[in-house]
């Protein structure tokens, strides 16, 4: 045995390739598949079977608990910390209060998009062996390139190399660690 | 890319069914009329306060398409612009017809306005202020055609230069439609905030809050989204929308509708929040009027159900997505639009005109005919307008790539 493998590599010259590639590879039964673009490819990430994530979730419940945080603050010091007379109003004023429940809304909103999409990204990740090819800086500039990782169970060296070929891409390699 | 189709004129006319839901329209709209003709004679004061209603729902929802349709042309050249272009440009038609609309309210101002009745002005100081600086019947009158007459020129340059590219000839030809868009958007915010100040605003010629046109300006926004989900949907059904009409696109109309409801909420929380916290008594009697005798559920009712049930629903991406989910909720938004209007006009008709009475919620049969008839002559030209052309400008930039696209149903 050589060198362990992170994956096989094909770079192709359009988008609409790369999608067919995909597509064929997904349909193929591989599962652990990445592609890669200059720019956005409507339809990329349903090819290579991209799924709908918790992100979402996470965003709705951070943004409950901000809005039940920004209220409870202003409820907590208005009521018990330290109750004063605004106007004559009762202590607990909500209209008042809304504005900085919104705020923290949207911050806590916020934060756990930003947080929870690196998370489930795998992101930030200092070290991705895709830049052992020497094709692969092309990835940022005019090539489309679909990556077939040696983690997938359906992945024999050979086979996935075959395979990757039938394709007609451009190029094909092996990315080592 | 893939396949490319040839596209022709005739494979994105308007389907046939536009003339039928434009007759239909026609027959409900003067159905309704005809019922509600006999309020008038019974009651012309409370006929006239449900005609305002309605007047100035529909008005909305056109303004809103002249909105939408200056906002595509310098922001959304492509995709859910480009689909909603026509629609938006049957709206923008409508303008004469509002015109004419519009007369029977100047015609009867002091069924509805105090500052037009010469004896109440003459007994009222700040009245005669008000009806001296602004609020005269030649000031009226002449901001009324005044403002019809820029909206119907912005409305008719655009749907001409539209037309330009429904042939082949005109490809790629550069048009000026953003040299009356983008000036338009500003004019058309300041004569929109303008003319429902003195249709709406007026009601109560002793208040005033400066963010009230652009609540309008924001429910204006809000009524045409809703009422492109509903058009683009049902005219999914049939070529060439079914093509046209992408789950990519139903998922913007679904997230526009999304931000709009929360900028209409912003700002009326804004003028709530202002004014309870001023607690002038120049102000307030504003949101008093509309804190008892019932008007307090119809408040209730408009912050739940005009703000936070769709806008909860909305959040949902799927529910965004499918016409089955999303067509419902555009319905009832717009229903929502029309009680927000309500809730605007009549607390302050009844208490200008009868201070000193208790003002009770109530809901009269003209409140509810005229809104559809006025709905229904709206509709009528609308579908008639639509049907004049085709769905899509076949020689429009972007306009290949918006045909290219996957399907809406699911």
């Amino acid at each position: 045995m050589s060198a362990p493998v992170y994956g096989i590599l094909a770079e192709f010259d359009s988008p609409h390739e790369v999608i067919s590639a995909a597509k064929r590879a997904y349909a193929e039964g591989y599962r652990k598949l990445d592609a890669y673009s200059p720019f956005p490819v409507h339809g990329l990430s349903e090819a290579i079977g991209f799924h709908k994530d918790n992100v979402s979730l996470a965003v709705l419940i951070g943004g409950i608990i901000g809005g039940l945080s920004g209220y409870g603050l202003q409820y907590w010091v208005n009521i018990f910390a330290y109750p004063i007379n605004i106007a004559g109003r009762p202590p607990n004023s909500w209209p008042a209060f809304i504005i900085i429940t919104f705020e923290l809304t949207v911050l806590f909103a916020g934060l756990t998009a930003a947080i929870g999409m690196l998370a489930m990204n795998g992101l930030p990740k200092p070290y991705n062996p895709l830049f052992n090819s020497d094709r692969f800086e092309r990835a940022s500039r005019d090539k489309f390139f679909l990556c077939i990782e040696s983690e997938d169970p359906k992945y024999d060296a050979s086979g996935t190399r075959a395979f990757m070929e039938s394709l007609q891409p451009a190029s094909v390699s092996e990315v080592p660690y | 890319m893939s396949v490319t189709t040839q596209w022709t004129s005739s494979a994105v006319a308007t389907p046939e069914v536009a003339k039928k839901l434009s007759t239909r329209a026609f027959v409900v709209g003067l159905v309704a009329a005809l019922g509600s003709a006999f309020g008038f004679i019974t009651g012309a004061e409370n006929f006239m306060q449900a005609y305002l209603v309605g007047y100035l729902f529909w008005l909305c929802v056109t303004f809103g398409c002249l909105g939408w349709l200056m906002i595509h042309y310098i922001a959304a050249r492509g995709g859910w612009g480009l689909i909603g272009r026509r629609i938006w440009e049957a709206g923008v038609a409508n303008f004469p017809l509002m015109f004419v609309l519009g007369l029977p309210i100047l015609f009867n101002l002091p069924k509805l306005y105090i500052w037009a009745r010469p004896a109440a002005v003459a007994a009222d100081e700040h009245l005669r202020y008000v009806t001296g600086a602004w609020l005269s019947m030649s000031g009226v009158w002449g901001r009324y055609i005044g403002f019809f007459a820029i909206w119907i020129a912005m409305a008719f340059l655009l749907r001409r230069w539209s037309a330009e590219q429904d042939l082949p000839e005109n490809e790629g030809k550069a048009l000026p439609f953003q040299w009356v868009a983008a000036p338009g958007l500003v004019i058309f915010a300041l004569t929109s905030t303008f003319l429902v100040v003195d249709f709406s605003m007026s009601l109560d010629p002793a208040w005033a809050s400066s963010i009230y046109g652009l609540i309008f300006v924001a429910s204006s926004g809000l009524a045409c989204m809703a009422l492109t989900v509903i058009v683009t949907a049902t005219l999914s059904n049939y070529q060439p929308m079914a093509t046209l009409l992408t789950r990519t696109t139903l998922h913007d109309y679904g997230k526009w509708c999304f931000a709009v409801i929360m900028l209409w909420a912003y700002f009326s929380f804004s003028q709530w929040l202002i004014i309870w916290a001023g607690n002038l008594p120049e102000e307030i009697g504003f949101f008093r009027i509309r804190l008892q005798g019932g008007w307090e559920y119809a408040s209730l009712f408009l912050a739940l159900f005009g703000w936070a049930v769709p806008w909860g629903l909305l959040l949902s991406q799927d529910i965004k997505k499918s016409t089955r989910t999303l067509v419902p909720i555009a319905c009832w938004i717009l229903f929502m639009r029309l009680f927000d209007v309500f809730w605007y006009v009549k607390p302050s008709w009844q208490a200008s005109l009868h201070p000193g009475q208790a003002h009770l919620f109530g809901i009269t049969p003209w409140d509810i005919l005229l809104p559809i008839a006025i709905g229904g002559f709206w509709l009528g030209s609308f579908f008639w307008n639509l049907r004049q052309r085709p769905l899509l400008p076949l020689y429009a930039p972007f306009a290949t790539q918006v045909l290219e696209g996957e399907h809406a149903h699911d």
